[in-house]
């Protein structure tokens, strides 16, 4: 089944072409890596299915439903969840409510202003549990902002899935880390991936991540896709080697 | 030592301690003195009402006058004008106040950081000029004069210790809703929105409603400060609604410590004693003051609150 269907978007900043008629889909349950070079208009992509710009031309289909332009607090309630390039929290709340935040929100409980926070047991639990996951939990009641750079990543990573996403937009969820964190957020997004069943797009520019986690690979550049296919094929392709490499070589 | 190290960082002992001293007031200090707690009751609830936007969901602004203005002179008209019970004299005050705000907040809060400021600074300035010019009904510069406190409950407000008891109350309950909604699931996302506005919206959350109901509630309660301030000053005048009126809650919150709860209730403290203190030797005291905070802001950028629970804080990492 179709879950993402993109019609023809695109996106123009004046005279760049960010993202210039881009059809894509993606099946349910899979993993799709987009690749490119620098400005090849990934992240673009990414803003432009998840509302925070809206398309110039185009459509986005999330589940045979139309929601181009729609605000980004709306399409996260189609299931959409989204982790940003730098990473996106709360600095001055503790890891613990970050996560619990996001619960609060998915479970619709975010107006409730007569009864302490404390007391959503619930709630609580659940974002004890994520954290546990995430093997946050030790730093649960630190200040996000002291987190180191990788764990940072991890804790939008928790808040993200708190919302129980069907589909998952991540934008380099292992930029900047060290191979050691790299390992094992890579496989922790696999796990969680699987376990939940989710549909999963991720742009990445480590390749053997890249290959080791995509069950498709799209490949970007200036705004147009230029090859899609499975690893071993996009391993092969010309166009992308050239890409990559330079046109000499 | 470790058993008064554990009261001390106990927040209900001092909670505790505080009341009783605010109880024990008329029975141990001059008429003066009654006032001036009187007066800082008042602008604490005044105080922590725009820290609910200051502090607590990143809002600045600069037209809080007008919500404790429209309170003070909507209460002196019903007081003077009706028959109206004194209790729901101060509710349809907070009432307007925090209608005012709704409409108002709708307009702002579409705007970001200083936009918004001058925007909420701009209509403020709308109020001053009506109560200033619509002299038929606000008494112009004027003002309106004799403003009754009424009775409760067949008790005369008119004395002045039952006045005082009363204010207590009522500001004692307003502090502790605030308190409340910063504890809830609410004010935890006033404080997500606080500190990223993106993340919240990504995490689904409509970031508009949640600035406009923070400032609706800032603006209530800002309205009951004001309804109770127009009765204990017995006059309330146009300069109430004056912009330079809404920078004294924003300077009182900087000065106390905005990221705690209770720093514009220092800060309270601390302002109404300056200006009483200083105003005695020089009417410059806004100058004082000044540097007070000049020197605040650079050494203790936490307000006192903040200086103060990190202290308490370190003190608990020693004794483990």
């Amino acid at each position: 089944m179709i879950h993402l269907q993109i019609d023809n978007l695109a996106k123009s900043f004046g005279q760049l072409h960010a993202v210039d008629g881009v059809d894509l889909k993606v099946e349910q349950g899979e993993i799709r890596c987009i690749i490119g070079p620098n400005g090849a208009g990934k992240t673009t992509l990414f803003n432009l299915i998840t509302g925070r710009l809206k398309p110039d031309t185009g459509k986005v289909f999330f589940k045979d439903e139309d929601i181009t332009g729609l605000p980004p607090h709306k399409i996260v309630r189609k299931s959409i969840g989204r982790s940003f390039q730098v990473s996106n929290i709360y600095p001055n709340l503790t890891v613990f409510q970050n996560i619990r935040v996001a619960i609060l929100s998915n479970k619709l409980k975010s107006w409730i202003f007569y009864r302490p926070v404390g007391k959503f047991f619930d709630e609580n639990d659940e974002t004890a549990n994520i954290l546990q996951n995430m093997n946050l939990y030790e730093e649960k009641d630190m200040l996000s902002e002291a987190l180191s750079h990788g764990d940072r990543k991890k804790l939008e990573l928790g808040m993200v899935i708190a919302m129980k996403p069907h589909l998952l937009l991540l934008d380099e969820p292992t930029a900047g880390m060290n191979p050691t964190e790299t390992e094992s957020t890579i496989s922790l997004i696999r796990d969680i991936a699987r376990q939940l069943g989710l549909t999963l797009m991720l742009t990445e520019h480590d390749m053997k991540v890249v290959f080791s986690l995509a069950d498709k690979i799209t490949v970007m550049h200036y705004g147009k896709i230029v090859s899609e296919g499975e690893p071993n094929e996009i391993r092969e392709n010309e166009t992308v080697r050239q890409i990559y490499l330079g046109k000499e070589n | 030592m470790v058993k008064l190290k554990r009261y001390l960082l106990n927040p209900w002992f001092w909670l505790f301690g505080f009341l009783l001293v605010l109880v024990l007031i008329p029975f141990i200090l001059s008429r003066f003195y009654i006032y001036l707690v009187m007066e800082i009751l008042i602008i604490s609830l005044f105080a922590v009402s725009t820290n609910l936007l200051l502090g607590y969901t990143g809002l600045l602004s600069f037209g809080q006058a007008a919500y404790f203005g429209i309170g003070a002179y909507t209460i002196s008209l019903l007081l003077k004008g009706s028959h109206i019970s004194f209790l729901s004299a101060i509710l349809c005050s907070a009432g307007l106040s925090g209608f005012v705000a709704v409409v108002i907040g709708f307009f702002c809060i579409r705007l970001r950081a200083f936009y918004f400021a001058i925007l909420t600074l701009s209509f403020s300035q709308m109020f001053y000029v009506i109560a200033y010019k619509w002299i038929s009904v606000t008494g112009g510069d004027d003002g309106i004069v004799g403003i009754p406190k009424g009775s409760i409950w067949g008790l005369d407000l008119a004395s002045t210790t039952n006045y005082y008891y009363f204010v207590l109350i009522i500001i004692s309950i307003c502090i502790s809703i605030i308190y409340l909604i910063i504890k809830s699931p609410f004010g935890e996302i006033l404080q997500a929105i606080r500190d990223n506005s993106e993340r919240a919206e990504f995490s689904g959350l409509n970031i508009r409603n949640y600035r406009l109901a923070s400032f609706m509630i800032a603006g209530l309660f800002a309205g009951i400060a004001g309804a109770v301030f127009a009765p204990f000053q017995s006059i309330v005048t146009p300069d109430l609604l004056h912009w330079s009126k809404s920078v004294e809650p924003l300077l009182i919150s900087i000065l106390g410590g905005i990221y705690t709860f209770s720093g514009p209730i220092a800060g309270s403290v601390i302002f109404v004693f300056i200006k009483e203190w200083i105003t005695g030797y020089t009417e410059y005291w806004m100058f004082w003051y000044g540097l007070l905070l000049l020197f605040l802001i650079i050494y203790l950028p936490g307000g006192i609150m903040g200086f103060l629970t990190g202290k308490l804080k370190h003190l608990k990492w020693i004794t483990g």
